[in-house]
């Protein structure tokens, strides 16, 4: 490995040397004027050169490699105001360019000379990236404006019901979602059974999420990434900002460390739905708890030019009790530390460490026995990245990593003197490590071609008692010593990526690309819940494996002012998991014989229609797709629906300012009911009635479709303290979207069974009031 | 459990916001199904009820499946064709069950054959059953009021995997019945609460608890019957011990019952 690297490195510097000869290279970072927060994805274009330029990358670095000349850079960012930058031709340059915001947001249209046609331009197929600034108006449940709930409203993406957590990606599961937040997984991305997704958007700078092919940077899911970046904190001046809402509150302090050279980001955010709980009179209710709380803390300080050093962590926790009988609690805590290094104007590096933990404890309290299930799964990971832009028409991105992972799945755990005997399920420890290399190059104006591949080594390691199942049946054991090898998979994932503009308005882009997995989520029920298991890879689960092609084709029309987009993906993933029927998962030393294999397929087809500028924004997607699974054991083996296929799938999304003060919006949603088990007969056993299933996910439950308003009213603003109210209406025409179909005896007359739904929400006002000082 | 835990989690965040109603749902119509309960007990009972599968939107009515030629022998020679005693309900006149036997049971109808095997486990026996006055703790319970505690006692056998089936009755008429394995206390001495809040019993009334040592096919049927609800997020049909049958099961348990007025 180490040898392909240092040949990889010394050709590179070779090409680096004849290049040189008759071109120069500008580099430098991007900041915000007023925070000193540094800009990602910014565009860098050169006036005097179609066709030729950069964005700045996670870091807000930039390095663009011209043939000698004279120039002028181009610098612009949404919401900024743009900046032009005159070069000359001598050697070498650095330019760290300071972006000012754009004082009127709303006039964009008149101020800004360029408009972006990134979509175009960039070779990516099957992303979307977000701006916490531009949801900030889109309404939201409860008033809490949410990253993740925006992402569901773009076309590929979905989540199942109301109260069920997780995001399904182009047919995947919401395990096959790596969710990163500044580099750490986050292996829980909702509170409270999904109402509120973990991010706290005070604290987020910015949201990729590549539901096609991935840089080869990212690996170890095969559905989707989300890379999530905080925000670095203002290094100019102390600020406070916060937000009162119905049933959450959230504040946040950042400033400089040192001024222009470090600063840090602290927000906090609670809910108190329990303090209702609290004041209601009746004591079943007021003694119950029910809250989250998340935290997120970032400090940053640039010990040179050259040299920058980062710390993020997140800390998150949800907490739910039922009097003393009850109690359940679990969360997820992540802290990275990465240093980034300017080796020259060409290279740069970044090295992070990275921890991640999640838990989740229950515990129980009946027949005077106190009992617990506790899972937990802890990773270290050290990661080093290279980016090497060559020139500017290639640019190369490598590096390696190692991961050490330690998973607990479900301990049973007492308290004290019991008639009930503790379970001892073992540790698992294992290791993930490899190495990624990609090249992006233009060959010419018009063509973009990127290539990548990405190795990953697993091996499960003991000690440990390791077990072989035919039928859910013990076959084998065998117990091995610490540090030994038990088990080990090797995979390749290659990418690539072909982008053509025909001119600066339309392209068209090609795509494949493999993921594997080797950290399964288990989950039996109709909300994916806390209590879902991962378990690693092992002699009886072979890695996840993920091939997706997709097409895109791009448009931009009157003059970048509506983009659109038509995209078609097929996905085949294989060694996908299920339970077998009537699985016993809690406490189970032997859950890997419940399972079942089989593989999965997606297609369909996405269609975006999205208004960028003006008064009014916004979006229109339509997504036609079909998800189905296959598993030998289930259905008689034969395909069937996943459960979440859904044939359609709207989104509409608006945003209309009525006058710099008042804002106004509205998102409507309509896909198909998800795939579901309904019986079709009964049958009498011991008296009484029981149902008769046929087939599973044979039904569909009843379309979904709702629609939320939301108005944003700016108070008064001073250079000091800025101010805005929030009003949502969430399901403004009160549809009663069954959250789940029961079927059951009348209660009345029991001679008959009849269905009934249950639903949750229709018409939820919502005010909060958000402030920064 | 699981199932209990997701259940209150759910219930609880939706329990002020939630409302329900009746929905109309087209279901599919579905060929009958041949709905077999076999019991083989060692209290002398022998019982083989035969019944068919309806249409979810008909009245509850399940026609009995009569005529149909129902054989009982076990693994000592024994064997009978049972007789049809009332319409779908087959009993034994000579075969009776006994602990350690093995049981073959062959149903024939119209048109299929079904068969199956059971055998009757070691008996382990109940020592004693309290019933007590307590707080209610429960989930949707008010510590305030108070609830009847029913409690078995009994020694589990070490080294083996055991099976209970439990039955209540209040004054002969069945109330609730309950299964419990010894996943978790393999070989103690078993103290435990037979957990159900609505239990009435007013002075005078006669407790009666059945255990039945049950097989490991025959608890699994159970555990599904109470496991795979609606809100399973795959419900299917309970795991059948009957061959050629999407339903139905055969039970041969041991018996054994106890008293108690309150």
């Amino acid at each position: 490995m180490n040898k392909t690297f240092l040949t990889i490195f010394s050709l590179l510097f070779w090409c680096n040397m004849n290049y040189a000869q008759d071109s120069f290279t500008v580099s430098g970072t991007i900041y915000d004027s007023e925070n000193g927060e540094t800009l990602i994805g910014t565009t860098i274009a050169v006036k005097e050169l179609v066709a030729t330029g950069t964005i700045s990358n996670a870091y807000g670095f930039y390095s663009l490699t011209l043939p000698k000349g004279n120039y002028t850079l181009v610098v612009s960012f949404i919401g900024y105001e743009h900046q032009e930058i005159p070069v000359s031709h001598t050697s070498n340059q650095r330019f760290d360019v300071k972006l000012s915001p754009d004082a009127q947001l709303i006039n964009e249209v008149v101020i800004s000379a360029k408009k972006k046609n990134d979509n175009i331009t960039s070779e990516k197929v099957g992303v979307e990236k977000i701006n916490t600034k531009e949801i900030e108006k889109i309404p939201v449940l409860f008033g809490e404006k949410d990253i993740i709930k925006t992402l569901t409203l773009t076309p590929g993406v979905k989540t199942t019901s109301e109260g069920s957590g997780g995001m399904f990606v182009r047919g995947g599961n919401n395990s096959q979602n790596l969710i990163l937040l500044d580099e750490a997984t986050v292996y829980n991305s909702n509170h409270m059974m999904g109402f509120f997704s973990t991010f706290n958007s005070d604290a987020i700078k910015d949201l990729t999420m590549y539901k096609g092919t991935a840089p080869s940077e990212y690996g170890g899911r095969i559905s989707s990434v989300m890379d999530i970046k905080m925000n670095d904190g203002n290094n100019q001046d102390y600020h406070i900002g916060g937000g009162i809402g119905l049933i959450s509150s959230k504040l946040s302090l950042e400033g400089p460390i040192v001024k222009d050279k470090g600063s840090f980001l602290v927000t906090g955010r609670r809910t108190y739905a329990d303090m209702f709980l609290k004041l209601s009179s009746d004591d079943d209710l007021n003694n119950n708890r029910l809250y989250f709380y998340d935290l997120n803390l970032k400090a940053n300080y640039k010990v040179n030019d050259n040299n920058r050093v980062f710390l993020s962590g997140y800390f998150g926790r949800d907490v739910l009790s039922a009097d003393e009988l009850f109690g359940m609690d679990w969360g997820n805590a992540t802290g990275t530390f990465r240093w980034n290094h300017i080796w020259n104007s060409k290279l740069f590096s970044n090295t992070s460490v990275i921890y991640s933990q999640y838990d989740y404890d229950v515990n129980l309290n009946f027949s005077d026995n106190n009992m617990g299930f506790l899972s937990e799964i802890n990773n270290l990971t050290v990661k080093q990245d290279f980016q090497y832009f060559m020139s500017n028409r290639n640019s190369l991105s490598f590096g390696v990593y190692f991961q050490d992972n330690t998973i607990l799945p479900g301990q049973l755990e007492l308290e004290d003197e019991s008639e009930i005997k503790p379970t001892e399920i073992q540790e698992r420890y294992n290791l993930e490590y490899g190495g990624y290399i990609s090249d992006t190059w233009k060959p010419n104006d018009k063509l973009t071609l990127t290539g990548g591949l990405r190795l990953n080594i697993f091996n499960l390691i003991g000690p440990g008692d390791f077990y072989s199942y035919s039928n859910a049946v013990i076959t084998d054991t065998a117990t091995y010593a610490s540090g030994e090898l038990v088990q080990s998979y090797i995979n390749l994932e290659p990418r690539a990526n072909i982008a053509y503009a025909f001119n600066s308005s339309n392209s068209v882009k090609l795509s494949y690309t493999r993921n594997t997995q080797n950290l399964h989520l288990i989950q039996n029920s109709t909300t994916s819940g806390p209590t879902d298991i991962w378990i690693a890879s092992s002699n009886n689960i072979k890695p996840e494996i993920g091939d997706q092609v997709s097409m895109g084709y791009f448009k931009n029309l009157k003059d970048n002012q509506y983009q659109l987009s038509g995209e078609m993906y097929y996905k085949k993933m294989y060694n996908q998991i299920d339970l077998r029927d009537g699985a016993d998962m809690q406490a189970n030393e032997h859950i890997e014989g419940e399972l079942l294999f089989g593989s999965g397929r997606a297609y369909g087809l996405e269609l975006m229609l999205r208004k960028k500028h003006g008064k009014l924004t916004g979006w229109a997607s339509y997504t036609l797709s079909r998800t189905e699974k296959q598993i030998d054991g289930i259905n008689n083996g034969d395909w069937y629906a996943a459960r979440q296929d859904a044939t359609h799938d709207i989104s509409i999304v608006g945003m209309y300012s009525l006058s710099p003060k008042w804002t106004i919006s509205a998102t409507w949603v309509y896909n198909t009911g998800n795939a579901v088990t309904f019986p079709s007969g009964k049958y009498e056993a011991d008296g009484e009635t029981h149902l008769l299933y046929t087939e599973r996910n044979g039904y569909r439950m009843p379309a979904y479709h709702r629609l939320d308003l939301g108005a944003t009213c700016e108070l008064k603003k001073s250079e000091k303290f800025e101010s805005s109210l929030s009003f949502s209406l969430y399901n403004a025409y009160g549809r009663k979207n069954p959250y789940m179909i029961n079927f059951a005896e009348d209660e009345n007359d029991p001679s008959r069974t009849v269905a009934t739904k249950t639903y949750l929400f229709t018409f939820v006002p919502s005010i909060s009031y958000n402030f920064k000082f | 459990m699981r199932q209990n835990i997701i259940l209150s989690i759910i219930g609880m965040l939706i329990i002020f916001t939630s409302c329900t109603e009746e929905i109309d749902i087209d279901l599919n119509k579905i060929e009958p199904q041949v709905m077999i309960e076999a019991l083989v007990s060692t209290n002398g009972e022998t019982n083989i009820k035969l019944s068919q599968s309806i249409n979810f939107d008909e009245p509850n009515e399940f026609p009995a499946i009569q005529n149909a030629i129902v054989e009982l022998s076990d693994n000592y020679g024994n064997n009978e064709v049972l007789s049809e005693q009332s319409p779908g309900v087959y009993t034994s006149s000579s075969l009776t069950g006994n602990i350690g036997y093995t049981y073959n049971l062959i149903v024939t109808t119209e048109n299929e054959s079904y068969s199956s095997s059971c055998q009757i486990p070691q008996q382990v026996p109940m020592d004693s059953i309290t019933i007590s006055k307590v707080p209610d703790n429960s989930l949707r319970g008010n510590s305030n009021d108070s609830i009847l505690k029913v409690t078995v006692f009994y020694k589990d056998p070490e080294g083996i995997d055991n099976y209970y089936h439990f039955i209540e009755y209040r004054n002969n008429e069945k109330i609730k019945s309950y299964i419990i394995n010894d996943k978790f206390n393999d070989g103690l001495e078993v103290e435990r609460n037979l957990n159900y809040r609505d239990r009435e019993l007013e002075s005078g009334d006669t407790l009666k608890i059945e255990m039945r040592c049950i097989s490991a096919e025959v608890y699994e049927y159970l555990d599904d019957l109470n496991s795979l609800s609606a809100m399973s997020a795959t419900p299917t049909n309970p795991r059948t011990n009957i061959e050629n049958a999407t339903i139905g099961y055969f039970s041969a348990h041991t018996s054994e019952i106890k008293f108690l007025v309150y």
